[in-house]
């Protein structure tokens, strides 16, 4: 297996900052610029200490007392107009708020491939050679292990990864208001490998040291470069 | 002010003290409050270890500063060792540094702000070389826009500010003549 066989179904970048009360003043300011530079941004919900807003069904943007959030689904894989938007978003935050230091960063970055079921996701990642196991009845048990899954992370202080090969399954169901006429969507299960990247900061990051769309390109041209040696298996 | 552990606050002469209130009570500061235990921000390095991969200005920027910074420091070490002709050398090779940073200035109005400075303290210089605290400001100024190559104008005034402190001419001589002939016309 390899990263150019999963699709790049989620990423999402938060920043982390100490309260920021600003943020009882101007949010209504803060909404007002976003949604003159993203037209058609709706509003999600609203509550004193977070709003969220979706542009078109691609961008979710958040921004909350300590925290704001960018997440994209199904973006293209260059992540190239998010960059973009992290780029106008998070500088637009930190100056509305009035935030200097940010106490974490963090890009995660969710590949996925589907599967009709659970035991064929599963059987996928065992042949990957990714994982290895002993024969035999272990734990009482033999057989091919159900849904497994990895993780490594490490850290230096400054800088952190996480990354992580798993099983997802996620259920999709409709509930219709009381009029509703005419037939019900299907639901839907997403069964799905799912090799999560999660990139973060031990340290505080100065506002004046961050370009958002040039430290997500890094992350992307280093998940791209280094993912193939986990997801084909260690040789 | 006092913040020892355990500390029994007193009341000033003839207010009433609640018997509660005569119980020593530990009092803790926490150390991630203290500005002496505020951790380091990143270093630049490891927010971008790939510098092929950002924006060509950022990454001439950290390439060419910290090359600059390197020339600065060495500057520095010759000057200690009492060997003057070294430490010019390296000082022009950080001034040959700069018009590659010129070109980066689209990074923020600070970044182009300190190396304006920078340049035309050379420049107004006349191939004078700097005194060790003008050497060892001028590492600090390359120092700080490598590690924050955002900063804006404001800070970036700032430590412009200390840059002429220390003797440094960081105007373009033609702001000096322009300056003498409006004295002249009686127009400042």
């Amino acid at each position: 297996m390899q990263l150019a066989d999963l699709n790049l179904f989620h990423a999402v970048v938060e920043v982390r900052y100490a309260p920021a009360y600003p943020l009882w003043d101007r949010t209504g300011s803060l909404w007002a610029k976003l949604d003159l530079h993203f037209p058609g941004l709706r509003m999600l919900g609203v509550q004193p200490n977070l709003a969220a807003f979706r542009l078109g069904n691609d961008f979710e943007f958040t921004v909350g007392l300590e925290s704001a959030v960018l997440s994209a689904f199904k973006p293209n894989r260059t992540l190239a107009q998010f960059g973009e938007h992290a780029n106008y978003f998070f500088p637009l935050v930190v100056e509305m708020l009035e935030i200097a230091e940010l106490s974490r960063v963090g890009c995660r970055l969710m590949y996925t491939k589907e599967y009709p079921s659970a035991e064929e996701a599963s059987e996928a990642l065992l042949e990957s050679g990714a994982l290895k196991w002993p024969e035999g009845k272990h734990f009482n048990h033999s057989g091919r292990p159900v849904r497994p899954e990895w993780a490594f992370r490490w850290e230096d202080g400054e800088t952190g990864v996480h990354i992580r090969l798993r099983i997802d399954e996620r259920k999709y169901d409709f509930v219709p208001p009381l009029v509703w006429e005419g037939p019900l969507p299907d639901k839907k299960d997403h069964i799905a490998l799912t090799y999560d990247v999660d990139w973060y900061t031990g340290a505080p990051v100065l506002v004046t040291q961050i370009s958002f769309d040039d430290w997500i390109k890094q992350r992307i041209h280093l998940t791209n470069r280094d993912s193939d040696e986990f997801l084909e298996g260690v040789k | 002010m006092s913040a020892g552990v355990g500390f029994l606050e007193r009341k000033p002469m003839g207010t009433s003290v609640a018997a509660s209130e005569l119980i020593t009570k530990p009092r803790v500061v926490p150390i991630n409050g203290s500005p002496q235990f505020e951790p380091e921000p990143i270093g630049i390095d490891s927010l971008y270890p790939e510098p092929s991969v950002v924006r060509p200005s950022l990454g001439h920027a950290l390439r060419a500063l910290a090359a600059a910074k390197e020339a600065a420091r060495e500057s520095l070490e010759a000057l200690k060792r009492g060997e003057l002709i070294s430490s010019d050398e390296s000082m022009q090779h950080l001034q040959a540094l700069l018009p590659e940073l010129f070109y980066c200035r689209d990074l923020g109005d600070g970044f182009g702000a300190i190396i304006n400075a920078l340049k035309f303290s050379f420049e107004n210089a006349h191939g004078v070389p700097f005194s060790e605290g003008q050497i060892r400001l001028v590492g600090q100024a390359v120092e700080r826009i490598r590690q924050e190559p955002f900063l804006p104008f404001d800070q970036a005034a700032e430590l412009i500010g200390r840059l002429e402190d220390v003797g440094l001419k960081v105007d373009p001589a033609a702001f000096a003549a322009l300056g003498e002939l409006l004295d002249v016309e009686g127009l400042r």
